[in-house]
């Protein structure tokens, strides 16, 4: 198993460094001069070979990539245009934001799938099996938007029981908090619920079809114990593989979800950045969303290799 | 000239081998379709698909107003005369919603074809040759899916100018990946059959084999996917709307009339639910569609 996380850990390297190279890239590839797009309103000749000389745009590509690299390793994540303030701090301002929001819909998400799933499982081609897969089915048709839509129109201008858009932080009021993220993050988590149920009901079908069960339940193991102890267990690793395409699936989200429900987090702010067509700040909010990603992925690999016996344990010597 | 004929009156000629494989295949395509008659998830989706594209072409014919003119009727409910209600500048949301379908149709249909056009032969080259080719092709994929889905066709946009077609551009490429990596994996699936090795033994060309013996076996899994994806491209291409990087106004489009709505929402949340629900009924119908096909076409169940 250490072989396999090792490797696991190498491969990290150069996909973070293609990862970089792409969004460096990106910048370059928008229509029109880097330096044009720096200065905005701001621009004069003069001021535009000064930039040049300063910021280096005048080098080579791969040595104005390699300067880019230090100065993001450093946490100099490049500076707004238009307020110009540092955007690292702008960032990690709001990282915690939109990571309560993926977190609180994540488990959301799971609360849902996992009982569904099962209860769908263990009663194949029931109304309990139908209803589950019907409202699954459904939820990963509607679209994030709205989904937030109906939700505010439902909870929020309806009943009038939960706040439509707003946010307040973790530490002046943990109800008050809770309070605006529930929307948010049921919106997010619904889709997720959604495609997780069908996967786990899925599984948990063919794990219960499998010899290991059958002697449990033989041995007068009690059924509930056979189900979450035996049956459960092993169901639940495929959902782990998918675990970081479902939290991708949840980045993406939050960009539009942040912007239903006005939470101010990263996604909210890079299509703020890019209405304002403040292109640093966008090159940083995509940097790291798509860091995150690389992150989450590892995280959810190693944990499988942990979970899987298959893995874990080796295979046998052949 | 060689003929299933000649199959039935004489022991196989090895040089019909490759019709041989081809009887058999056809075969399999009889039963996938009366599986698929069968299956009524995937009736209601074809059903509701067709209904669609029908909506899409005829939508000049089909909707009551033009989805541009503006009345002073403003923010109506529905009634009689403006079957959805009216939006901000007096639109007959009803024409406007029928209008938008043509924007979802074309942009999830001609997305997907775009991503199966680049994406299999991509697959197939980098599975069959493998080698360095494989190391390339498949590096560049990884790094494409190193990225969210939705993160990628946002940065696309920002990179093309918001229209239409870029959308589409946008879309293909963020789906070329997987089914790029679909159709490898058949390829390397395929290889491994000793009848691969027969026919190459018997000198077939390359192309001959890629088209003959490789794609029939990932045509499959490629189906099914593509139909999923379909619905997927429309929310995105809704989702890209709505954030105002899509089609731009005065296009009718479903996402962006959505958001236009959301601001007028506590005058009249009608306007703001059609265009959501026209996206839910379209997206749920592709997948019904999808989920029927991969039902149809599930080799596990053609004991």
């Amino acid at each position: 198993m250490q072989e396999y996380i090792l490797r696991r850990l190498m491969l990290v390297v150069p996909t973070v460094l293609g990862v970089t190279l792409l969004v460096f890239l990106m910048m370059h590839f928008i229509p029109g001069d880097p330096v044009t797009l720096l200065l905005g309103n701001n621009y004069t000749e003069g001021t535009a070979a000064a930039i040049r000389r300063e910021y280096g745009l005048d080098r080579p590509l791969h040595v104005q990539y390699v300067v880019w690299l230090e100065h993001l390793v450093t946490g100099d994540w490049g500076h707004s245009i238009i307020a110009n303030r540092p955007i690292f701090t702008d960032l990690m301002s709001r990282l915690p934001v939109t990571f309560e929001l993926i977190i609180l819909s994540m488990g959301f998400a799971l609360l849902v799938a996992i009982p569904a799933g099962v209860i769908a499982a263990l009663r194949p081609y029931s109304w309990r099996d139908y209803a589950a897969m019907t409202t699954a089915l459904v939820g990963v048709s509607v679209p994030e938007f709205f989904m937030g839509v109906l939700l505010i129109l439902c909870f929020a201008l309806a009943w009038e029981v939960l706040p439509a858009v707003g946010y307040v932080s973790l530490t002046d009021s943990l109800w008050g908090n809770l309070q605006h993220m529930i929307l948010p993050a049921v919106t997010l988590g619904l889709a997720r619920a959604a495609l997780l149920t069908r996967l786990i009901r899925a599984s948990m079908m063919e794990v219960i079809r499998l010899d290991y069960v059958t002697t449990a339940r033989a041995k007068g193991v009690r059924e509930w114990a056979v189900v979450l102890r035996h049956a459960l267990k092993n169901a639940l690793i495929p959902t782990v593989t998918v675990l970081g395409l479902q939290v991708g699936f949840l980045i993406g989200g939050a960009i539009v979800v942040e912007t239903v429900f006005s939470v101010p987090g990263v996604g909210s702010f890079g299509i703020g950045a890019i209405a304002l067509r403040d292109y640093p700040q966008v090159q940083a909010f995509v940097l790291l969303f798509a860091l995150g990603f690389v992150l989450v992925n590892l995280v959810v690999d190693i944990l499988y290799a942990l979970l899987d016996p298959r893995i874990k344990y080796g295979r046998p010597a052949s | 000239m060689r003929h299933e004929a000649s199959l039935a009156i004489a022991p196989p000629d090895l040089r019909d081998m490759p019709e041989a494989v081809e009887t058999i295949a056809r075969g399999t395509w009889a039963t996938t379709l009366r599986r698929l008659r069968r299956s009524k998830t995937a009736i209601v989706g074809l059903g509701i698909v067709l209904l669609l594209f029908l909506v899409a072409a005829l939508a000049d014919v089909l909707a009551p107003y033009s989805p541009t003119q503006t009345t002073p009727a403003s923010l109506t409910v529905p009634t009689w005369q403006h079957l959805m209600g009216t939006d901000l500048l007096g639109r007959d949301v009803f024409s406007r919603v029928l209008h938008g379908s043509r924007v979802s149709v074309y942009v999830g249909v001609v997305s997907i074809l775009l991503a199966i056009l680049v994406g299999i032969p991509l697959g197939m080259v980098a599975g069959f040759y493998g080698g360095r080719t494989d190391q390339v092709i498949m590096r560049l994929m990884d790094v494409m899916l190193a990225f969210p889905i939705f993160l990628l066709a946002i940065v696309i946009m920002v990179i093309l100018e918001p229209s239409t077609m870029n959308v589409v551009l946008a879309l293909a490429i963020v789906r070329i990946p997987i089914l790029a990596r679909i159709v490898r994996g058949s390829v390397l699936s395929v290889k491994e059959h000793e009848y691969i090795e027969a026919v190459e033994a018997l000198a077939l060309s390359q192309p001959r084999i890629l088209r003959r013996h490789v794609l029939p076996n990932c045509l499959a899994p490629i189906i099914v996917t593509a139909t999923l994806d379909i619905g997927n491209a429309i929310i995105i291409e809704a989702s890209l709307s709505f954030l105002g990087l899509g089609t731009q106004p005065p296009t009718p489009t479903w996402g962006w009339d959505l958001k236009q709505n959301l601001t007028m929402i506590e005058i009249n949340p009608w306007i703001t639910i059609f265009p959501g629900l026209a996206i839910l009924v379209t997206v749920l119908a592709f997948n019904l569609l999808g989920d029927g096909l991969r039902d149809a076409l599930d080799p596990r169940l053609k004991h």
